[in-house]
């Protein structure tokens, strides 16, 4: 079997866990908010390097972010991907120039076999970087995998839909994106982290992958979802209580 | 016009609701595509709100996104769609 080419792209998201929403506005506190590789595409790696641990190849992680995505792209090389590409980005890219972007870099490299991705990101959630990829470069796809098995020529997907599972079989080149329960990404030891550091981070502009896309999706607000109960109280157990609490109900579709 | 389609059909009455308000907002018809053996679904379809429905014989093999995809570009370009509904499930997305 020759050896692998895969890409896997990565995005760097704010960490949801310590996001704190203005209680007055219902944004989004985002500034001072450290920002960290999405999880799921850390599953996208941890796959990508057990596919090489099994079948040789290499492994390139691509992301479009700000400039300090360079210290998170180490993290990724030392897990054992072996070189990085980081678009710079200024942050107001929509998904269609993203996935251009991306797909303008996977033109650049040229050979590719299997493409990873997480089946979607931790703050956003749309998934649609995948599939629009596979689109872009007119390949097949394989999205939602919890289980992947590569062969010589060939890779086996079971495809997680939640109330089923699907497997699906593709030729190379594709697109596959993987879930969480795909496996357990490895933490890099010392070594592999202060071995990183001589491994290579290519920086392509939007300019020299020559896209020129301009964002298709404006966003027009990002509010929190604030949880509150309605404190509704029928006091007594009358009957006509009674009649008004399952009346209320029944208005509020939760019986009927 | 305006194309509605999931694979789920309960995902679907629900956008057909939302569908023909757009649609009657913006003085248009609500189309709705089944892809799927079953005929009788668009009777269903047309009770939920839908103007015309497209029935289109499914392809040979399960679910593959590009041929899915086909089929809903060849809807969009003869029926002259301008937006587009669609389930977000996870073959939807």
């Amino acid at each position: 079997m020759r050896s692998l080419k895969i890409i896997v792209c990565v995005k760097q998201v704010v960490d949801a866990s310590d996001m704190k929403i203005d209680p007055n506005t219902k944004k989004p506190i985002l500034a001072g908010l450290e920002k960290k590789v999405n999880d799921i595409d850390k599953n996208a790696v941890e796959e990508a390097i057990k596919i090489k641990e099994k079948h040789g190849g290499s492994i390139t992680v691509i992301t479009v972010g700000e400039p300090d995505a360079r210290e998170r792209l180490k993290e990724l090389l030392a897990m054992g991907a072996d070189e990085a590409v980081l678009i710079p980005g200024s942050g107001d890219e929509d998904y269609s120039v993203i996935t251009e972007l991306l797909a303008a870099a996977i033109k650049k490299i040229g050979e590719y076999d299997i493409i990873l991705c997480g089946e979607a990101s931790t703050d956003m959630f749309s998934g649609q970087v995948g599939p629009r990829l596979a689109g872009l470069l007119g390949i097949p796809q394989i999205t939602y995998v919890h289980n992947l098995v590569v062969e010589k020529d060939k890779v086996i997907g079971e495809r997680n839909l939640g109330d089923k599972s699907i497997t699906m079989e593709s030729s190379m080149p594709v697109v596959i994106t993987v879930t969480k329960e795909i496996n357990e990404p490895r933490l890099p030891s010392l070594m592999q982290i202060l071995g990183a550091a001589n491994k290579p981070i290519h920086e392509w502009t939007k300019e020299t992958l020559g896209v020129t896309a301009k964002p298709l999706v404006e966003t027009i607000s990002l509010e929190g979802v604030s949880m509150e109960r309605k404190n509704i109280v029928f006091e007594e157990a009358t009957d006509e209580n009674i009649e008004k609490l399952v009346d209320y109900l029944i208005k509020e579709g939760v019986v009927g | 016009m305006v194309l509605v389609y999931s694979e789920r059909n309960e995902l679907a009455y629900e956008l057909l609701c939302k569908g023909r308000e757009l649609a009657d907002k913006l003085d248009k018809k609500v189309v709705s595509l089944v892809i799927g053996e079953d005929k009788s679904i668009a009777d269903d379809m047309i009770a939920h709100g839908a103007d015309t429905v497209v029935v289109a014989k499914p392809p040979v093999s399960d679910f593959k996104a590009e041929e899915y995809a086909d089929i809903l570009k060849q809807v969009v370009d003869e029926k002259m769609i301008e937006n587009i509904l669609i389930g977000s499930s996870k073959n939807g997305r």
